[in-house]
């Protein structure tokens, strides 16, 4: 929610004023090993993915092991297809690149892995893509001089429905938002069933937008149980402090039988806005 | 039904109380040749007429006295005879009276204190018997004068940190105002000024406390054994007294220090009847702002600022009646976004003697918490947010010294709290943020209570007493039903003025002490506490976005049980005052909050809350020397606190984060000469226990820690030495001018302590994580100036 974030923001500021911080070594102790679904059914026509990875040491340094050979099928309620591991021991399982989801559909994953673990072959888990009507009117940029960043500002009609979005921005061909601290989620309170009027929804770095760019802003709807999910992995990645942050907890998840991460199904719409040196110009960069 | 039956039973038991008290004050041995009479008076300060809290009188030959209460008055039932009484307080001179009383008879005393008596640096005196033999333990006094002593963060002299370094008390996170008293939660202490609870006692995310030590006469706390006359909280009660201002002569004193500059002033209205105090405090930390190199720090605001004002007028010998209030601001800002909170109390009381033995007061109470945050109009998302927290309280004690061997109290009181948790609208003709407002909780909370003080005999001191407290909530509100997954499944509508919930409790308050031989006796005491108000922070320093939540249809109140046991000697060769505590607490549908709970903004927050049970048990050590040229404090706690939430930690116990077995403090003020004085403290505590991971996952290019058990490490150990000088100006007859420079440094050593432990990736290499710790304060030293005239 925008204005907690708001709030949080500020005090981490003033704590900031006063404090210093050190790296230092602390010894932890070992957890046992779960496996980590990490898969998205999206509206866009397109090869979609699923993730299996496993946790690991918190000091562990490198990419997380991935589980491969598992096998994997999707099924919306009228048809069970199995996703093709591309490439294979990548871990990665792939729809055919001609899939897309339908929103109102209830989607359910099933996973058998070869190796057990946590003493489970078998996990599940299921999403229903929200019916929310998504539509963008447009999108602008501002420059903020003082931090040298840009707003990304969003004009778009919300439904009188309770809805819950996920935002993200690519500029060109490369995803900014591949990090929980990037990307954005809020729901609707604060504009329920109003135009969102250029509210700032997404921040670039100065050096991330140029004159000739294509900045692509992508507006999800997602279910609130992603919402919450994904607020959670904002405050357990992010920076804590005693001031504000409750005791630190486990993510929620949606994978069944142990699993952690997160199986989702969400509509989604874009607009694109080219910078041209017009647009540039408006910009007060 | 079931409330029909407890007020019944609570009414019957108050009257079998009531008459057997009535009874055994009628059953004394009054004869005709041995007849009761009464002695009493006012104790005051000579140099400024202002009462003494606490001061002595000790009557020989019944080797028994009384003490003063908060407004300075004693009173006590003698036989005919002869006695000599000896009137004391530490840091002035004794005096003595010798009395033949044939009548009934008003001594008022005025002491002289150390300080105005020329060419003696300090008095020696004795340690007070009368701590020794009273039912009443787990109390710690403070004067003012001994808290000036200590050093101090930035110089700031703070009565809050003061606390934290009596055994039992815990600071909740490093330079923070929150603390807990044997094991309990920050919300569990009333913080009274002049009676008036104050929400929030910060200033400056809790680095500094809202009491002006310049407008403050002292401070006493009670960790257990909490007298019947407070309600309200399961902790403790930090009960703050303003100055009542000087009534023979307009003096002041103030100070320049390094971050804020303080004047107080007092004086007469009319002499020797009626005076005033006025105080304010204003820091400048903005000021500093500006030297920094950062052009965005420099173009912040940030400041606090805050005034006291008291004034009493003696109408005649039986009344007085006095006005105080508090007002407080913190203000942060710059052009992007604005914070401020602040407290603002007012009080009117009015003592009556009825007779010479029985002594009341009436108060009017105001007290209100409130805050706004905030995006200034022009800025994109520009939003305003304001919250408040409004309690008006009105209430009445009465003190009945009725006979020899018993002092009975008893009183009513009443407060109205109306909480608006939170009100948040965007601002500017092109918002798009509509405005969203959380409804108001409004509840009644009633009191009474009678308790008596019952000398038994010569060696054994009782004091027994009952509360009954009451809570209602009342309409309009929407209560909302929540199934056992704390799913929202209904909501039910009440109108304005509805009283659709009430709570009652009775809580009773039994202590007792025996005394061994003139120097130590052994005290043992029960209480059971009530609290219906509550405060929604899962954070341990705590920011000034303070909700409070009364209890209602889906919270119980909390109660708590406490059990102390202690032995207390004093070793009159050395003026020590030791003391050694036990104590056992329950803490019955204890409050907590589900994982990722989200508290502010939130209509539905009664289904973040978790209900469980806390406890904690342990032993305070301390060695408390008040007088002499070496004096203060040494202070050693184990103490354990655990708490078990079904829904928390999977249901099993765990420490909770202010658990922290070992605490020493060490306070010391030595006088090098009479112009010269040292002070130290030391602390050391073990470190509180937190929640690391134990493991990690990758989603997208984000690292997301896993967690096993809640609080089962620690962070390293805290321990932190400050020390100060104060040098005074050489004192000239005739002159009115006193100077004195304090010299101080926090953290003398420089010790790293932790505030708090962060896991995070490396930018460029999200998979390569570290843990990073964060740390206030370095060294901090600072100079201040005060000054009397």
């Amino acid at each position: 929610m925008k204005t907690t974030s708001t709030a949080v923001v500020i005090l981490i500021l003033m704590s900031a004023l006063f404090s210093c911080t050190e790296r230092i070594d602390i010894e932890l102790k070992e957890n046992f090993r779960r496996i980590v679904v990490e898969g998205t059914i999206t509206s866009d026509t397109t090869a979609h993915r699923v993730r299996l990875t496993t946790t690991t040491n918190y000091f562990y340094g490198e990419e997380p092991p991935v589980v491969a050979e598992a096998i994997v099928y999707l099924d919306n309620g009228n048809q069970k297809i199995q996703l093709d591991e591309t490439p294979v021991g990548s871990g990665v399982y792939q729809t055919p690149a001609d899939y897309y989801g339908i929103p109102g559909t209830a989607y359910q994953l099933e996973i058998n892995i070869k190796e057990p673990i946590g003493d489970q072959d078998f996990f599940t888990a299921s999403n229903t893509m929200p019916e929310t009507a998504l539509s963008i009117d447009s999108i602008s940029l501002e420059y903020e001089p003082t931090f040298e960043i840009w707003f990304v500002k969003l004009y778009a009609l919300d439904p009188p429905t309770t809805d819950f979005y996920r935002i993200d921005v690519q500029v060109n061909d490369l995803l900014i938002s591949d990090t929980a601290s990037r990307a954005q989620v809020t729901d609707d309170r604060f504009f329920n069933g109003n135009n969102t009027n250029g509210l700032t929804v997404s921040i670039l770095r100065k050096d991330e937008v140029n004159v000739g760019d294509t900045v692509t802003l992508l507006l999800s709807s997602i279910t609130e149980d992603y919402y919450r999910f994904f607020m959670q992995l904002q405050m357990e990645s992010g920076f804590s402090s005693p001031l504000f942050s409750g005791p630190p907890a486990n993510v929620t998840s949606n994978i069944k039988e142990g699993g952690l991460g997160f199986f989702a199904a969400m509509g989604r719409a874009r607009k694109t806005l080219i910078v041209t040196d017009e647009v540039w110009t408006n910009t007060g960069r | 039904m079931l409330q029909e039956y407890i007020r019944k039973l609570f009414l019957s038991a108050l009257i079998l109380l009531l008459s057997l008290m009535v009874l055994t004050v009628k059953a004394s041995d009054e004869t005709p040749e041995r007849k009761y009479l009464t002695l009493n008076g006012f104790i005051r300060d000579a140099g400024s007429g202002e009462t003494l809290i606490g001061a002595t009188v000790y009557i020989e030959p019944t080797s028994g006295g009384t003490i003063t209460n908060t407004y300075g008055y004693y009173s006590v039932r003698l036989y005919s005879g002869l006695y000599t009484l000896t009137y004391s307080y530490v840091g002035y001179e004794k005096q003595y009276r010798t009395i033949n009383m044939l009548r009934d008879t008003t001594i008022n005393v005025d002491l002289v204190s150390a300080e105005q008596l020329l060419g003696e640096v300090v008095v020696k005196g004795e340690a007070a018997t009368e701590r020794i033999s009273k039912a009443q333990m787990s109390v710690n006094k403070l004067e003012i004068k001994s808290i000036r002593q200590i050093p101090a963060l930035m110089g700031e002299v703070d009565l809050i940190k003061a606390i934290q370094l009596l055994p039992g008390v815990q600071a909740t996170a490093e330079g923070g105002s929150g603390f807990s008293v044997r094991g309990g939660s920050p919300d569990q202490n009333l913080i009274l000024l002049d009676e008036a609870l104050v929400y929030n006692p910060s200033h400056l995310m809790g680095f500094f406390s809202v009491f002006n030590n310049d407008a403050i006469k002292g401070v006493e706390l009670y960790k257990g054994d909490i007298p019947p006359m407070y309600g309200g909280r399961l902790s403790s009660v930090v009960d703050v007294r303003m100055n009542e201002g000087n009534s023979k002569k307009f003096s002041g004193q103030g100070g320049i220090g390094t971050i804020s500059s303080r004047l107080m002033i007092e004086g007469p209205i009319q002499k020797d009847r009626s005076s005033f105090m006025l105080a304010g405090r204003r820091t400048y930390a903005d000021l500093f702002l500006a030297l920094s190199s950062d052009e965005q720090i420099r173009e912040n605001t940030l400041y606090f600022y805050d005034f006291n004002g008291k004034a009493n007028y003696t109408l005649d010998d039986k009344n007085r009646i006095f006005l105080s209030g508090y007002f407080g601001q913190d203000v942060f800002s710059n052009d992007f976004f604005g914070l401020g909170w602040g407290n603002q109390t007012f009080t009117a009381r009015w003592n009556h003697l009825f007779n010479n033995l029985l002594f009341s007061n009436f108060s009017l109470i105001y007290s209100r918490f409130n805050y706004n945050l905030g995006v200034p109009e022009g800025q994109p998302n520009a939003f305003d947010w304001t919250a408040s927290m409004k309690d008006v309280t009105a209430k009445s004690d009465f003190t009945w010294f009725a006979g020899i061997n018993h002092t009975l109290r008893f009183g009513v009181s009443g407060t109205w709290h109306v909480f608006s948790p939170g009100k948040a609208k965007g601002i500017g003709s092109e918002t798009v943020f509509n405005e969203l407002e959380m409804p108001k909780n409004r509840s009644l909370e009633t009191g009474i209570y009678l308790s008596n003080d019952h000398k038994i005999s010569e060696r054994l001191m009782l004091k027994y007493g009952l509360r009954f407290s009451m809570l209602n909530n009342v309409g309009k509100a929407t209560v909302y039903t929540f199934d056992e997954d704390f799913k929202r499944v209904d909501s039910a509508n009440y109108g304005t003025g509805k009283i659709y919930n009430t709570y009652t409790g009775l809580e009773p308050r039994i202590s007792l002490a025996y005394t061994l031989d003139e120097f130590s006796s052994v005290k043992a005491a029960y209480t059971r506490n009530v609290q219906y108000i509550h405060l929604a922070q899962n954070s341990t320093a705590g920011t000034p976005l303070d909700i409070w939540f009364s209890s209602s249809p889906n919270v119980k109140p909390q109660k708590g049980d406490q059990f102390s046991l202690g032995y207390f000697r004093n070793i009159r060769e050395a003026s020590l005052e030791t003391s050694l505590e036990g104590f056992y607490k329950l803490n019955h549908n204890a409050i907590d909050f589900k994982d990722h709970a989200e508290l502010l903004l939130n209509e539905y927050i009664e289904g973040e809350f978790r209900f469980g049970k806390a406890w904690s048990y342990g032993l305070e050590l301390l060695f408390k020397r008040s007088e002499g040229r070496l004096n203060g404090w040494v202070s050693y706690t184990w103490s354990r606190t655990f708490r078990q939430i079904d829904a928390i930690n999977n249901g099993i116990k765990y420490p909770a984060t202010y658990d922290r077995p070992h605490d020493v403090s060490i306070v010391l003020n030595y006088e090098l000469s009479k112009r010269v004085s040292l002070g130290a403290n030391w602390v050391y505590a073990t470190g509180s226990a937190v929640t690391f991971p134990t493991g990690r996952f990758k989603i997208g290019n984000t690292i997301v820690p896993v967690y096993s058990d809640r609080n089962s490490y620690r962070l390293p150990d805290y321990h932190r030495l400050d020390v100060s000088v104060t040098l005074r100006s050489k004192e000239k007859p005739g002159r009115k001018w006193q100077g004195e420079w304090n010299f101080s440094a926090y953290n003398a050593y420089n010790r790293k302590n932790p505030w708090v432990i962060n896991f995070q990736s490396e930018l460029d290499n999200p998979d390569v994580t570290y843990a990073e710790m964060t740390y206030l304060f370095a060294i901090v030293p600072s100079i201040t100036y005060n000054f009397k005239f």
